[in-house]
């Protein structure tokens, strides 16, 4: 296809215009600073096409094309993370189409047949580009999730020395397996660094309270009698509760308690019972 | 025009990539549960891993060098590192000569033993490891289990 | 080498070294009862600071030695466990340590008296009316 390559090339600044005009009208609210980045993207795009149109392979195996899949699928990553929509980013790579038909049209020297075959080419290569785009933005996607999720769990849970033998740890958000463990393992962490015999584990920030995360409480409640210390659980709303018995969780090795201020309340309690047991004793 | 952005992914390091033997210890006596426990602290420490996670694969080599020094009087216990450009690995092989495990699906269920604590042990690590194999018959039993975390 | 066992008062104290082998744990266990049978204390505390593994098998034997112990009328507690352990021992399964336990072996000696205290007092001492 060396005519499409040439009409390319003598046009690409106006393809790249008109491409732009696309973008503002599909994205109405694209910021400044991601228009001039993706203006740079879907430049780099138009110039990889037009080699690739210039080397006559048009197989679609070459290097030439290779390179312009590679160029697709970055642009679509900037896409994804300068948060278009799938659809907006799929649109966009296919008013390509719109774009080259008109520059085609407007073309006359060319014989009616070779402008048919030109378009054919055209749509061929776009519609392949939609499809590498939409995996680039699917895979850039995840990688976000993935990233979010990580900063998420490394969100230092704080354990706080709030009296003598006493540390709390207030838990947010949604507890899953993995934040379970690494909230068990900094929890037991610092019961042993401030030498507590007490900690207060409170749990109002969680949203959803199920058999499962009950069943994390209970593991580190155990981990922490292993130590010799003891968890007393607060802020079960009436929610949770109604949840935890329909379930018929058992709990009976757990001291739970409504609020924080109940729970402080007992943690010093506690405390005096244990201090009670004196050494002289059986001394 | 040049890429402004650079890639997303690292790409892989052959410098700090591939499967190496870090140790292996022969079971013959008690002792040497102890040396195969510490030879796989050691190699995990050297991958990074946290006190935790050396804890577990310590407590693990215990239960698989202890099963073969109990039910097939010795073995050898390996213990092997895997470096990827994402992920570093501790594998750890206990092979012995014994009589083999009959029921593995039932060896692998709590309370299970064909004399003690046998199924409390490898129900044991299968909860604390990622991956666990179990190839048996009598004359030879190869106990494979690995740990992976990211990098 | 046995691992020693210490009296102070009427408890027995003993810290088990980091490394330690299934037959040192049963050598203890024999000891430790031995000592409680001759009426020579009520408690045992049983320090695990320095272990940094307790696998399934050393669970056992101490959570029976507790047992065997209490049959005998004795108290017993396991003091100092490492976080690390104490994770690992959960991750293994319920209740493989079944006997009372302690931060420290301050915290197990203060326990074992609040344990007899409770049971009605030393079995060296005539009740008082």
């Amino acid at each position: 296809m060396h005519g499409l390559g040439q009409i390319l090339l003598q046009s690409r600044a106006d393809v790249l215009e008109a491409w732009l005009e696309r973008l503002r009208e599909t994205v109405p609210g694209v910021q400044p600073a991601s228009l001039q980045l993706l203006k740079l993207e879907l430049g780099t795009l138009i110039e990889k096409l037009t080699g690739y149109f210039l080397t006559d392979d048009d197989d679609g195996a070459g290097p030439a094309f290779k390179s312009v899949e590679e160029q697709a699928a970055t642009t679509s990553a900037a896409c994804a993370r300068d948060g278009l929509t799938p659809m907006e980013t799929a649109t966009l790579i296919l008013s390509l189409k719109a774009i080259a038909g008109e520059l085609l049209d407007r073309e006359t020297s060319a014989k009616a047949t070779d402008l048919y075959r030109m378009r054919t080419a055209l749509d061929a290569v776009v519609d392949r580009l939609a499809l590498v785009t939409f995996a680039a933005f699917v895979e850039t996607r995840e990688e976000i999730i993935k990233r979010q999720g990580r900063a998420l769990l490394d969100l230092a849970t704080p354990a706080l020395p709030i009296w003598r033998h006493i540390i709390l740890m207030p838990l947010v958000g949604i507890i899953d397996t993995q934040r379970a463990r690494q909230v068990m393992e900094w929890l037991l962490e610092a019961l042993s660094r401030e030498e507590a015999r007490i900690a207060i584990l409170d749990v109002t920030g969680v949203p959803l309270i199920d058999s499962r995360v009950a069943l994390h409480l209970t593991k580190t409640v155990e981990a922490a009698r292993l130590l010799g210390s003891q968890v007393i659980v607060t802020g079960i709303s009436p929610d949770a509760a109604q949840t935890l018995v329909k379930l018929d969780v058992d709990l009976s090795n757990m001291i739970t308690r409504g609020s924080l201020r109940s729970g402080l309340a007992e943690a010093f309690r506690l405390l005096g019972q244990q201090s009670k047991g004196t050494t002289e004793t059986m001394i | 025009m040049t890429k402004s952005r650079p890639p997303d992914r690292p790409e892989p390091d052959p410098e700090n990539s591939g499967t190496g033997m870090r140790a292996v210890v022969e079971i013959l006596v008690q002792d040497d549960i102890l040396r195969a426990r510490q030879a796989s602290r050691t190699a995990a420490a050297a991958l990074g891993f946290t006190t935790v996670d050396q804890t577990r694969l310590a407590t693990v080599v215990s239960e698989l060098t202890r099963n073969a020094l109990t039910y097939a009087g010795g073995g050898e216990c390996r213990v092997l590192t895997r470096l990827t450009a994402l992920e570093r690995s501790v594998v750890i092989e206990v092979e012995d000569s014994g009589p083999g495990i009959p029921d593995v699906p039932e060896a692998l269920t709590r309370g299970y033993s064909t004399r003690q604590s046998l199924g409390l042990g490898l129900t044991a690590v299968r909860k604390l490891m990622d991956d666990l194999t179990i190839e048996t018959r009598p004359g030879r039993t190869l106990v494979r289990t690995g740990m992976t975390r990211r990098r | 080498m046995r691992v020693p066992i210490l009296r102070l008062g009427r408890v027995l104290l003993t810290s088990l070294p980091a490394d330690l082998t299934d037959q040192q744990v049963m050598d203890l266990q024999i000891d430790a009862l031995a000592l409680i049978q001759a009426g020579k204390a009520d408690g045992l505390v049983i320090d695990i600071t320095a272990a940094d593994v307790v696998d399934s098998y050393m669970a056992r034997i101490l959570s029976e030695t507790a047992k065997m112990v209490t049959i005998m009328g004795g108290v017993a507690v396991l003091a100092g466990m490492q976080p690390a352990v104490a994770l690992t021992l959960v991750e293994m399964g319920r209740g493989m340590i079944d006997m009372e336990t302690a931060f420290d072996l301050e915290g197990g000696v203060a326990k074992v008296g609040r344990m007899v205290a409770s049971r009605g007092g030393r079995h060296d001492e005539v009740p008082t009316a």
